[in-house]
């Protein structure tokens, strides 16, 4: 019994940090649709921030407050400066904040170095209060305690002001809200930057209850987060509440009766919530079934684009209505001017001449380099097909999945398992094993992610990608834990042959021809249309007779093979498979290649590869810019969405085709610019 | 036989109750208006109908077959299309591409991962006839968004002919068009549509009476009147809401 209240009061203080964690995610999410990644980055920096100051200041509450502060203030900087102008833009939001991360950890590395930082009670707190049999830590009950008060508040804020009122009439209708004389920016910067220094606020209270702050913070505590606002439900302050003190209960008892699966409960929970309840255990239910909840489906844009579309209508008036005459009427114009046409050779070669240098330098390069580089260059070639993988989903589906390296990660594995520990060296029937697992996982995981749609489809693909991650890491016996799989030998063809990276080279690049060849032929094929259809208008799609349900569950899959087949190469070039590889930041690298190099054009993210990967090589391995390299990814990360919104391949084929025969050819030209310019943003 | 059949249809949204006890046919080839104030629930009938919302009480039959639970594109397979208020297509995309999507939709297998769109010469000679017979053949590889907002229109109609379903349902057609143009699209209608059944919903009484066959009034969710137009602009409810009515529609 006594062991049981204590592990209640230790669920229960933890759940009230998860709940004011997730207090500001829930609130700028589910009021604002403003996704802010970063969040749990600013809890951590909270906490460093609390830990120094409270240290200097012998005072635990100045540390809390300055905390509190420091979180506040990146959280303004961080709407004012960058988030107000990505409203209604997802994609964006989401890589701008993961940029923030890891901004955020690297200043913080930078500052306070990588060791972790101890936790700290404070001496009037450090006592404990026996109850019966057990004693219950002071500080235990004070955070309990300051939750309930923080609860009272946020949620008389939510209720009783008139700012609650207020952010829910800017989200519904913006122009009107606008109208009726409401400060919305004021009041949209209020509510993130409150939510922003709640978090910070909590950094060091959490570091507390927990077993204090390191880097790695940044990443768990957005999950967590991220789990309790699906869970409770989001856009209330009840919702996080529910959610909060569930997940933190849960944990706490399964870490005392289930050590072995403590790490999978909330994942568990998650999953649960999903298949049974999918608006959350305090969510507005919208659509259930097999059908994906559209809660957030097509958020702002296209209801601008009718109320657009009926204004002109208006404007134009009767401006138009001889030619609707003529052509209702069936009376139709003249046969147009034939539109000058270039020859076909010119065509030809103005479409394949780009492709034929990149397949030529790439062949040509690798020979003349020296093997470092070589090497460097079949990761470049993995990346590149990892990332036009991830396009088929993202830039072409427009389904932004933040798990897509649980693919790699997956069939790298399964080599790794299957040539170590298993000892099969067929090439052949490993990369088939590989695939097929990656298969049935990608069934899987494209059945639970597709639970929900928009935003949470990102949400739920981190958190699936990391209980495949978690697995790698505890599942020692198979995966060899935190040390991972090491001496996958080169691949045996079954033949004799001897490898050299100049080799295996060649082969990653024939594979990756094929690879790409086939992706090309199935984006532009019936199927691809639809995929692209479901990305403009899935409503449509719907009464247009297309089970979009079916066809983003096959773009799932058809999208999880061609990361396997990047997961196999990548295991065999390194020789190794450690739990990193299908981390967070891994599945974060071909969404910045995607949206860097032009999301729905399959090249523009193979070149966005090369780009990152080749900058990644060439300063994070050696030179004065060795620790730097994710301060650079972050600024990479936010540069692409202040300056590259199109990502360069729409520049780089704008100014290819004004060179070519294609001009000529207005209409069509115009039509796939048209389709050129409508792909360079994606909405989730 | 009846193709489609409403039985005691119902809908509220929560507390709401938007449409109370509907029950009416609809026989092949019959033009069926929909006509009533604003909020009297025309949308939402066309919506209960066509699946976008799920009924809370009573049964649609299309032809034999009881569609209440089914998902809209499983409707529009068993012959049920529709075209939204608002133009709700793929602006992106060009004309030619948004009817060949509206054709490949009614195909049974949406997975052809190897075969363009463009390449599929029986669809696209479909879409082709269809576009002639509006007179966008030689727009059709202009994006849509290029177009004006008539045209755009137009092309909405299409795609709801387009996959030969067995009814149509039309959610004001001629919405946001100046008189002129709306004048001309019962005919256009018309011409589509064949012996196609229609439902069609409409503030315009030009549009209903050029292209009814029979009317149905609406009414704070529930039916009225059903008839013939002659009858129905005879009768006194009907006068009675449309011209001594609270919103004088």
């Amino acid at each position: 019994m006594g062991e049981i209240l204590s592990v209640f009061m230790l669920g229960l203080s933890s759940g009230v940090v998860l709940f004011l964690l997730a207090a500001g995610l829930t609130l700028t999410m589910g009021l604002m649709r403003v996704i802010n990644l970063a969040h749990g980055a600013l809890y951590m920096i909270g906490g460093y921030v609390g830990l120094s100051v409270a240290g200097y200041a012998h005072n635990y509450w100045v540390g809390v407050l300055a905390g509190a502060a420091v979180a506040g203030l990146i959280g303004l900087l961080l709407e004012v400066g960058f988030l107000r102008r990505l409203y209604g833009h997802p994609t964006s939001q989401v890589l701008l904040t993961i940029g923030f991360i890891y901004i955020i950890q690297n200043i913080t590395l930078w500052m306070w170095g990588s060791y972790p930082n101890a936790q700290l009670v404070p001496d009037i707190f450090s006592g404990s209060l026996p109850v019966g049999s057990v004693h219950i830590p002071v500080f235990r009950l004070v955070v309990i305690v300051f939750g309930v008060v923080m609860a009272i508040v946020l949620w008389l804020l939510q209720e009783k002001t008139r700012i609650g009122a207020v952010v829910r009439a800017g989200m519904d209708n913006k122009e009107i809200a606008g109208a009726l004389g409401i400060n919305l920016k004021g009041v949209f910067t209020g509510v993130f930057v409150l939510g922003t220094f709640v978090a910070g606020m909590i950094g060091l209270i959490g570091s507390t209850t927990a077993t204090g702050i390191n880097l790695q913070v940044a990443w768990d505590a957005l999950l967590l987060s991220m789990i309790v606002v699906v869970v409770g439900g989001t856009g209330s302050i009840q919702g996080a509440l529910v959610g909060g003190i569930t997940i933190g209960l849960l944990n706490a008892f399964g870490a005392a009766y289930f050590p072995d699966f403590s790490h999978f409960i909330s994942y568990v929970a998650l999953v649960v919530i999903l298949l049974i309840r999918p608006g959350g255990l305090l969510g507005r239910q919208m659509v259930t079934g097999p059908v994906a909840v559209q809660y957030l489906e097509e958020p702002r844009v296209r209801r601008s684009k009718r109320w657009t579309a009926v204004r002109t209508a208006a404007l134009a008036g009767l401006h138009h209505a001889p030619a609707l005459l003529r052509r209702a009427g069936g009376v139709r114009d003249g046969p147009q001017a034939p539109v000058g046409e270039a020859p076909q050779w010119r065509i030809l070669l103005h479409r394949w001449l780009p492709y034929a240098v990149a397949v030529a330098a790439l062949i040509v390069v690798p020979a003349v380099v020296g093997t470092y580089d070589q090497s460097i260059l079949t990761k470049v070639v993995i990346f590149a097909l990892f990332a036009a993988s991830l396009d088929l989903t993202m830039g072409y589906t427009g389904m932004v999945s933040f798990g897509h390296a649980a693919f790699l990660g997956v069939a790298g594995y399964v080599v790794g398992v299957f040539t170590v520990k298993l000892g099969i060296s067929s090439f052949w029937l490993v990369a088939l094993i590989a695939l097929g697992i990656t298969i049935f996982v990608s069934t899987i995981i494209g059945y639970i992610s597709l639970r929900v749609s928009g935003v949470y489809y990102l949400l739920v693909t981190m958190a699936l990608g990391q209980v495949l991650f978690v697995i790698a890491l505890k599942w020692s016996s198979v995966t060899n834990g935190m040390d991972g799989l090491t001496g996958i030998a080169k691949p045996d063809l079954g033949f004799a042959f001897r490898w050299t990276n100049l080799r295996f080279y060649y082969m990653t690049l024939v594979i990756f021809i094929i690879c790409y060849v086939i992706l090309k032929l199935i984006v532009r094929s019936s199927f691809g249309k639809a995929l692209v259809g479901v990305r403009l208008n899935e409503q449509r799609m719907r009464s247009l007779g297309f089970n979009t349900w079916a066809l983003k569950y096959v773009a799932v899959i058809v999208g999880g093979i061609f990361a396997a087949v990047a997961g196999i190469l990548y295991a065999y070039n390194y020789g190794n498979m450690v739990p990193s590889y299908m981390a967070l930041q891994m599945s974060s690298y071909p969404m910045l290649m995607v949206i860097m190099g032009g999301a729905g054009t399959l090249w523009g993210p193979s070149l966005g590869a090369a780009a990152i990967i080749l900058l990644q090589e060439y300063t994070s391995v050696s030179g004065p810019l060795k620790e730097r390299w994710p301060l650079i990814l972050g600024v990479i990360f936010v540069a692409c969405v202040v300056w590259l919104r199109g990502g360069f391949a729409h520049y780089l084929s704008t100014a290819w085709n004004r060179w070519g025969p294609l001009r000529a050819r207005s209409a069509e030209a115009r039509a796939a610019e048209a389709r050129a310019a409508d792909s360079r943003e994606v909405q989730p | 036989m009846t193709i489609l059949r409403v039985e005691d249809l119902s809908k509220n949204f929560g507390g709401l109750q938007v449409l109370s006890g509907i029950s009416f046919t609809v026989e092949p080839g019959e033009k069926l208006a929909l006509i009533g104030p604003n909020g009297a629930g025309k949308t939402t009938l066309i919506n209960v109908i066509g699946g976008q919302l799920s009924a809370s009480g009573g049964d649609v039959f299309l032809g034999n077959r009881r569609i209440t639970r089914l998902s809209p594109n499983r409707r529009l397979r068993l012959g049920l299309g529709r075209s939204y208020q608002v133009n709700n297509l793929f602006f992106e995309m060009s004309i030619l591409d948004n009817l060949l999507l509206a054709l490949f939709g009614g195909e049974r297998s949406h997975f052809q991962m190897f075969r363009r769109l463009e390449k599929r010469r029986e669809l696209v000679e479909a879409a082709e006839r269809l576009l002639e017979t509006v007179d966008l053949f030689e727009r059709r590889h202009e994006p849509l968004q290029a177009q004006s907002y008539g045209d755009q229109r137009l092309v909405e109609l299409l795609c709801a002919f387009a996959c030969r379903p067995q009814i149509v349902l039309l959610d004001e057609p001629t919405a946001g068009l100046p008189t002129a143009e709306a004048s001309l699209f019962a005919d256009v209608i018309r011409r589509l549509a064949g012996d196609t059944a229609v439902l069609f919903c409409a503030h315009d009484m030009d549009l209903v009476f050029n292209l009814a066959d029979s009317i149905m009034v609406l009414y704070f969710g529930e039916i009225i009147a059903k008839g013939l137009p002659e009858e129905i602009s005879a009768d006194p409810r009907v006068q009675e809401i449309y011209l001594g009515g609270d919103d004088g529609c």
